[in-house]
């Protein structure tokens, strides 16, 4: 009844290989988890062009769903990066009052002040927290002769907020406010523009001081910065901590705002959280994570997130239709063997046992090749990252400028949901087939033709 | 980021600078048309008019409190010159205004500058006054709808209650002006602005009437914020003089920095 | 060659299951891409005519140097204005002609005051086409007959404390000598667009009354172009170019590189992704059309001994492959039309992603995705699918025109 192989043969293959003589009836009472799985792969390799072409699929998809996952997770991190990098900080201190009026008298710690450096060091003890940057803001008019232009002025430490921040590192052209000497200014390059002031040029500052005099001085432009962001470039103008405080009539204990740089920005609410609780702060301060000081930027990720899981599961779909677009062909055509396996008294359960084993094998060497794959194509974005600087020039996005090179980053929980989701997917898929094939009766299937 | 108040000042500041109507023992007027007169009146005065004068000006907010000496040159509505005497940290601090520009000139960094239309609602030296004020014309008449409201009895003197409405076309941002002006001397006591909502936005109480340069005036002026009672402004002229003969190079950017 | 087709037909249907399983696969992978194509240009389309609503246009004609510059006096006189609109009117394909004049200065009120940008529109001819107009949160729009009017962004009504009916004042420089010169509005309503950088500086206001206020003797800034076909903004400012040389001509994406960034790298993401639908369908094409090409090996060695050339051998088979494509596209196409059709008429709600607004590139995004199908892009996907099938189809072929091997004749 079982033929043995031939080679050469067109055709399917017996659903058994022929055992030693001795052994049929074994083979057939003995039909423990094992014995489907062994089957289940040898049925595999029956067809191997079909088989491998479907694996091939499989491992497609998931490798290109692996990359999906990761090019998401790092435009995410790439945003998020941006979007605090560049003056927010993961972190920042205030007094209580002084958001969102930006009054000058609001400093931290009230008229007396605080001590400045104690509390940057109090605050950099916090878990997570790497560096703390202080900072004075203003707002004030500049004038170069004959032109005038109100403008934000943000007095800094340079050295702790390059640490923190990448404004200062915005810099196209002129030197930095490091080791610059004193009374020395960074225009963003659209005010500059404005007061058609120059590297080398002399521009006046007025403001309201805090004592309600007029606060007057001559600056120097020591250097231009270019952000990307229209609003930052249109109104910045950088000085020292100290120039700005002198300006505005501050004593030097006196500051507005401390950024502060995290290890990892999600944990920026915890850091707050513990701030806050910990007592190291002036009184009436308040800590916010970036979270809080930029919900556009959270509901961008969050969109691109929730987006990107639509594809996945499409992608996923798609695969897993491929898997059942072969198991079914595969149960089709063997329709005539598994009558005779039924015949032999091969249990309903047995039978599904086998074909689900099949497309668990289809699957899990799909997954693994993917996986392969994927691992590889996420080396190369993890590194190079791609390139789209050619067609996209400056955009911004939720207020934060989009980075032109995608880098990936490894998102393992995610990639893991994806496996299992793929997974689970595929071997559902093989299930409808392997129900056909189980529910088959033997006397319509012996009387099925051969494909 | 405006200081209120200043509009209130400003038309003080503009009755006081440009010389003041009152001859002791006017008629009573005639409700509606003489209202009219009596204001219309105040506005040709102004015009042509030069003065000159000293004053202090102490403006008392929540977070400080300043005392600036001030000397001031005008001429019509259209010209004026403030210089700071006191105290010696601004000495020299000064603002030109001619026509709707004004130019600051700050003597620490030797500069003049010129203050744009964005930093036209700016405080003005740090007063409840706004750059704006000192450019605006009083043009009463013109953009005002005049009328007597009521007359009644204040610190014992008898006096008018105006009210002024402005003219649809008229470019101010007032809802209505309420001015009580005495009956016997027709010096003004107080005046209170109103934004469109009928809310009071702020009050200029005028008091110290004496003679200067010739005229009866009021020689103190107080400017209240409604939204900030604690804070005010108070302008107290030491000397004024009318009509004085003022060589043009007087209101010039040059004139700023001697 | 009636053979060739016949036989091809009946091969087809002899694995019925099997067809129709791959022909189902590709009509799906073909159906989603259709929806989502549709969807995302749809997107686009509606960020562009957002954008180009609100102050801008298809197509601009301006003083040369303004879009960079933007001085007040860089006019366009009123019989250039006058000629630019006339042009513009008899073109084809124009929807509306706007007339603008820009300034920026301040705007106070009796509790505030605020730097703002001026914008004077004719409201006869912008309010059916413009989004600030469908956009009045208090108050309405402005009317032909309105003088000294103005329409605010609610930011600007909120840091004045101003609301219809309120006096504010303007102050901004003259077109001529560059004096300050201020006007008088009544504000009448107030525009949310949810874009900050817009609400907390628009004004609106009559042309008339702005040309009025700043002196621009009748004259303008700005003459925009509304088409019926974005995609026509090219070529029509190409055509306005040319009539007028000495003008400073623009389209949208010259007006907001940003957008057209953003589309672009967009545009670029959804090609990725149905490149991605398009390799996974080709997975199971070449599965089945290899499948069927190898059992038939024996019949086609029959047939080739029946006389059949090894070129018309390849012909049936690829006649096999054609009208698999057809089929899945025919059914493909019945699936991504009936998607796009029912996003056309109800939209996508972009709730179903986010709770939030979202901004990009300037815009803020509809809260609802309708779907825009152009026939390029059917035509297009359509291809692919065939180029696909019979690509892969001919990669299987080639087993099919191998010579007669003798021993498949031999009999079971």
């Amino acid at each position: 009844m079982l033929a043995p192989i031939e080679k050469n043969r067109v055709g399917p293959e017996p659903l058994l290989p022929s055992p030693p003589l001795g052994e049929r009836g074994a083979c057939i009472r003995n039909s423990g988890l094992g014995l489907a799985l062994r089957l289940g792969w040898r049925n595999l390799w029956r067809n191997p062009r079909r088989s491998l072409l479907t694996i091939g699929a499989v491992a497609v998809a998931f490798a290109v769903l692996i990359l999906l996952v990761g090019l998401v997770e790092g435009i995410a991190r790439q945003m998020v990066a941006n979007g605090t990098r560049l003056m927010l900080g993961h972190l920042q201190i205030h007094d209580a009052d002084y958001l969102p009026g930006r009054s000058l008298h609001d400093t931290l710690g009230g008229p007396e002040g605080t001590d400045l450096p104690a509390l940057l060091a109090a605050v950099e003890r916090a878990p997570g927290v790497r560096v703390a940057a202080p900072r004075v803001q203003g707002f004030g008019l500049l004038s170069t002769g004959p032109r005038s232009a109100g403008a934000q002025l943000v007095g800094l430490d340079p050295g702790r907020e390059a640490r923190v921040t990448t404004l200062l590192g915005a810099l196209v052209e002129g030197r930095g406010l490091a080791g610059a000497s004193p009374r020395s200014v960074l225009l963003g390059k659209t005010l500059a523009e404005e007061l058609a002031a120059r590297v080398g040029d002399e521009v006046a500052v007025v403001t309201q001081a805090a004592d309600g005099t007029i606060g007057n001085e001559l600056w120097r432009v020591a250097g231009l910065v270019q952000t990307g962001l229209g609003a930052l470039d249109r109104s910045l103008a950088l000085v020292a901590i100290g120039d700005l405080q002198a300006l505005m009539g501050l004593a030097p204990s006196r500051i507005h705002e401390i950024a502060a740089r995290l290890d990892d920005p999600e944990g920026a609410e915890a850091a707050a959280a513990t701030l806050e609780r910990s007592g190291a702060l002036p009184a009436h301060a308040r800590a916010r994570s970036w979270r809080r000081l930029a919900p556009e930027l959270v509901d961008y990720v969050a969109l691109l997130r929730g987006s990107n899981w639509m594809t996945i599961l499409i992608i996923g779909l798609f695969a897993a239709f491929g898997v059942l677009n072969t198991m079914l062909m595969a149960v089709f055509e063997r329709t005539r063997e598994l009558g005779v396996l039924a015949s032999l008294g091969v249990r309903p359960r047995q039978v599904l046992g086998i074909v689900v084993a099949e497309s668990a094998c289809l699957a899990a060497v799909g997954l693994a090749t993917g996986l392969g794959l994927g691992a590889l194509g996420m080396t190369y974005l993890v590194r190079h990252g791609w390139d789209v600087t050619r067609w996209t020039e400056g955009i911004t996005v939720a207020g934060v400028l989009f980075d032109p090179v995608m880098r990936a980053a490894w998102d393992w929980p995610g990639t893991a949901r994806v496996a299992a989701t793929l997974a689970g997917i595929t071997v559902l898929a093989g299930l409808l087939p392997a129900l056909r094939a189980a529910r088959m009766k033997p006397v319509e299937a012996l009387a099925a033709p051969v494909e | 980021m405006s200081r209120p108040g200043g509009r209130a000042a400003a038309l003080a500041l503009v009755l006081l600078l440009a010389g003041h109507l009152a001859r002791a023992g006017a008629a009573p007027p005639a409700p509606d048309t003489d209202a009219r007169a009596i204001v219309d009146r105040v506005d040709r005065l102004l015009r042509g008019e030069s003065s000159e004068g000293e004053l202090t000006m102490v403006v008392t907010t929540r977070r400080w409190n300043r005392t600036l000496t001030l000397k001031v040159w005008s001429q019509g509505t259209d010209k004026a010159l403030i210089k700071v005497l006191a105290p010696a940290k601004e000495a020299g601090t000064a603002t030109l205004k001619s026509g709707e520009d004004i130019w600051n000139y700050l003597p620490k960094i030797d500069r003049t500058i010129r203050v744009p239309t964005s930093m036209m609602m700016a405080a003005w030296m740090g007063s409840h006054f706004t750059n704006d004020d000192l450019v605006k014309d009083s043009r009463l008449v013109r953009d005002y709808e005049i009328a007597v409201a009521s007359e009644g009895v204040h610190q014992s003197a008898r006096v008018w209650e105006f009210l002024l409405t402005p003219r649809p076309e008229a470019a101010v941002v007032w809802g209505k002006i309420v001015l009580e002006v005495r009956r016997n001397d027709l010096m003004p006591t107080w005046a209170r602005y109103y934004g469109d909502d009928g809310a009071l936005k702020r009050t200029l109480t005028f008091g110290d009437y004496r003679v200067m340069g010739g005229r009866l005036v009021p020689a103190t002026m107080t400017v209240v914020p409604a939204d900030r009672p604690d804070e005010a402004t108070v302008i107290r002229y030491a000397s004024l003089r009318f009509d004085v003969i003022l060589p043009p190079e007087t209101f010039t950017l040059a004139a700023l920095r001697r | 060659m009636r053979i060739l087709v016949k036989l091809a037909w009946r091969n087809l249907w002899r694995h019925t299951r099997r067809t129709a399983l791959t022909a189902s696969a590709v009509a799906l992978g073909l159906g989603l891409v259709l929806v989502f194509l549709g969807l995302q240009d749809g997107q686009h389309a509606q960020m562009i005519e957002s954008t180009v609503r609100m102050g801008s246009g298809h197509v601009l004609l301006q003083a040369p140097g303004y879009q960079r510059r933007r001085g007040v006096e860089m006019l366009l006189p009123a019989p250039v204005v006058a000629g630019a609109s006339a042009w513009a009117a008899s073109r084809p394909g124009v929807q509306a002609v706007l007339t603008r004049a820009f300034a920026s200065g301040l705007l106070s009120s009796a509790d505030g005051a605020t730097g703002v940008s001026l914008i004077g529109v004719d409201p006869a001819v912008e309010a059916p086409v413009s989004r600030f107009a469908t956009r009045v949160a208090r108050g309405r729009f402005l009317a032909p007959a309105d003088r000294g009017t103005a329409v605010i962004g609610e930011g600007v009504a909120r840091l004045l404390n101003a609301r219809p009916g309120t006096r504010v004042v303007a102050m901004a420089q003259g077109a001529r000598g560059g004096e300050i010169r201020s006007a008088l509005f009544h504000v009448v309503g107030t525009v949310h667009t949810g874009l900050d950088e817009v609400d907390e500086s628009l004004v609106l206001a009559p042309l008339a009354s702005l040309q009025a206020f700043l002196e621009l003797g009748g004259g303008a800034h700005q003459v925009a172009l509304l088409l019926a076909d974005q995609s026509r903004a090219g070529a029509v400012a190409a055509e306005a170019a040319r009539a007028f040389p000495d003008l400073e001509t623009l389209t949208w994406a010259q007006a907001d590189p940003q957008l057209e960034a953003f589309i672009t790298l967009d545009d670029g993401g959804t090609y990725l992704f149905d490149a991605i639908f398009f390799v996974l369908i080709a997975f199971m094409l070449l599965n089945t059309l290899l499948m069927s090409v190898l059992e038939r090996r024996r019949e086609v060695a029959l047939l080739g001994a029946l006389g059949l050339s090894p070129g018309r051998r390849l012909l049936m088979v690829l006649l096999e492959a054609v009208m698999l494509a057809a089929l899945a596209s025919a059914a493909g196409l019945g699936l991504g039309l009936a998607g796009h059709t029912y996003f056309r008429l109800h939209g996508l709600p972009l709730a179903w992603f986010t709770s939030q607004s979202i901004e990009a590139a300037g815009v803020i995004l509809d809260p609802v995705m309708y779907s825009v199908l152009r026939p390029g892009r059917i035509v297009g996907s359509v291809a692919l699918v065939f180029a696909l099938t019979l690509g892969l189809s001919l990669l299987a072929a080639r087993h099919a025109a191998k010579p007669a091997d003798p021993n498949l004749l031999k009999a079971r």
